[in-house]
């Protein structure tokens, strides 16, 4: 089968690989109808994710047609429509049973590479480095799916690929990101970030209850969608100062909750980021983190920092004096997508939202190369794009 | 020939420092204890370890209620060898995938590195 490949730092190929088929009883195959580039793979594309081997298939966000089960799964069915919960996850141990799905103590088979690095191990996720797993993604024709007893959603015919693909990943990772901060009416929720994960998360805090949403970003047409689309007010972090304008919008009081929907590869106008820049680049330091500083500093006192960006190691001049002594609460983790898919299912079947509003560029997996730049550079005002296989 | 001497120290002391470092390290005849939580009731997991025969040369293990009925800790001590499957990191990755095959009855399979 063709699948997207990583083969080193900005180098993505299109190639021909073996097809998967079931190795454990609670397997299944799903062909691939519809597949995300995230901004999460844009790491793996340039090369801040460790241990990932030329070759790799990629690919988190899939859904797909059901073509063979394994014999321990019984609730899904050849030809079955699936959407894919880009965690892998058992259902079965303690984390699963308290609907920690992102940290299934039994799904991945290199936990012991992610105790090194974090202590303890969280899930396998696809096709995100040997250290989650090491399985194979979803950017290609066929997927084998572990655990499809546990983690597929049976979509209804009448939504299209297009409305269901994001319950897979970037949906419930924003949903998630709001429903940490605990909104109140009349809250003020400041998030930064207008990327596919920014954008939901503006969407969710407004369903959640949020008063206003302050989006954060540079790129005028991500801005654009962030306020015709979703909903929110934006500030443009290059023409002017992000605390000083969240501070003067919020009657000085600073944001009730803060999202970083940005992570290790952020970005600003001002010394920080050169100050990250050299210090990633010297191996002193793995994250750039100038948005969850800034974060930190915009909320309330009292108020809560919510972190969806994926970040993978150390990070340095962390503000932890402003956490402690201005009582923030700072919550995150990989999202528990199996939790979330049917409540947020049955949030588009009532009309409530159209995840497609995201999606700018749609190409077949062949061009998977050419997706991976334009999508990392913005070029053509690129918000989201999907990939078909066939 | 002072350059000489002060060369033949600094080795001296470099080899003494090494083996104090080595003898200083735990010996891999020590027994060693591992630990992990099943979250499956202890009279299951006691008998499914039976079962299973994964680690035949443990000395000891011990099966205990984990708190809250949060399932059960297992307990084993095991004196390491350096080669086999009664090294600390063989042990530690079969005491895994007896978790896996208590838990899910299967052993996870991604990429190897």
């Amino acid at each position: 089968m063709k699948a997207t490949c990583w083969m080193g730092r900005k180098r993505i190929e299109v190639r021909d690989v073996p097809d998967p088929a079931i190795i454990n009883p609670h397997d299944a195959i799903v062909r691939v109808t519809s597949t995300a580039i995230c901004g999460s793979d844009v790491h793996l594309y340039d090369g801040f994710i460790p241990t990932m081997q030329r070759g790799d298939v990629l690919g988190h966000e899939f859904m797909g047609e059901v073509v063979d089960v394994g014999p321990e799964v019984s609730n899904l069915r050849v030809g079955d429509r699936v959407v894919v919960p880009f965690p892998i996850a058992c259902g079965r141990c303690n984390m699963c049973s308290r609907q920690l799905f992102s940290l299934c103590e039994n799904s991945n088979p290199n936990a012991w590479m992610a105790e090194q690095m974090w202590g303890y191990s969280p899930c396998g996720i696809f096709g995100y480095s040997h250290m989650l797993g090491g399985y194979p993604g979803g950017q290609a024709e066929y997927a084998r799916v572990p655990f499809a007893d546990v983690g597929p959603l049976r979509v209804p015919e009448e939504l299209t690929d297009d409305q269901v693909l994001f319950l897979s990943d970037i949906f419930p990772t924003g949903y998630m990101a709001a429903e940490q901060c605990n909104i109140q009416p009349g809250d003020v929720v400041a998030v930064w970030g207008c990327g596919p994960v920014g954008q939901f998360a503006i969407a969710s805090a407004y369903m959640l209850g949020a008063e206003r949403v302050i989006a954060i970003d540079r790129f005028e047409y991500r801005m654009r969608i962030a306020r015709e689309r979703a909903g929110a007010e934006t500030i443009n972090y290059e023409r002017t100062n992000v605390y000083e304008a969240i501070r003067e919008m919020t009657g000085g009081r600073g944001a009730d909750a803060c999202i970083d929907a940005v992570g290790m590869e952020a970005h600003a106008a001002n010394a920080w980021h050169l100050y990250d820049k050299a210090k990633t680049m010297m191996m002193m330091e793995t994250e750039r983190a100038v948005v969850v500083r800034e974060a930190i500093m915009c909320c309330r006192n009292g108020g809560t920092v919510s972190i969806a960006g994926v970040y993978g190691g150390f990070m340095d001049k962390f503000p932890i004096g402003a956490v402690v002594n201005r009582s923030l609460t700072i919550r995150s983790g990989q999202t528990h997508v199996h939790r979330y898919m049917r409540p947020l299912l049955n949030r588009i079947q009532n009309g409530d939202i159209d995840p497609s509003f995201i999606i700018t560029h749609r190409i077949p997996l062949d061009a998977a190369a050419e997706g991976y730049a334009m999508f990392t550079n913005k070029e053509d005002e690129c918000l989201k794009i999907v990939m078909q296989a066939a | 020939m002072q350059a000489q001497r002060i060369g033949l120290g600094i080795a001296v002391a470099s080899l003494a420092g090494v083996a104090v470092a080595t003898l200083a390290r735990p010996r891999h005849s020590e027994r060693v204890s591992k630990t992990f939580t099943v979250n499956r009731p202890p009279e299951q997991v006691a008998q499914l370890w039976l079962d299973l025969d994964l680690l035949p040369k443990v000395e000891n293990v011990r099966f205990d209620p984990a708190p809250g009925g949060r399932g059960t800790e297992v307990r084993v001590r095991f004196r390491p060898r350096l080669m086999g499957k009664l090294r600390k990191t063989s042990v530690q990755e079969q005491l895994r995938e007896f978790k896996q095959l208590a838990e899910t009855g299967e052993i996870a399979a991604g990429g190897a590195l």
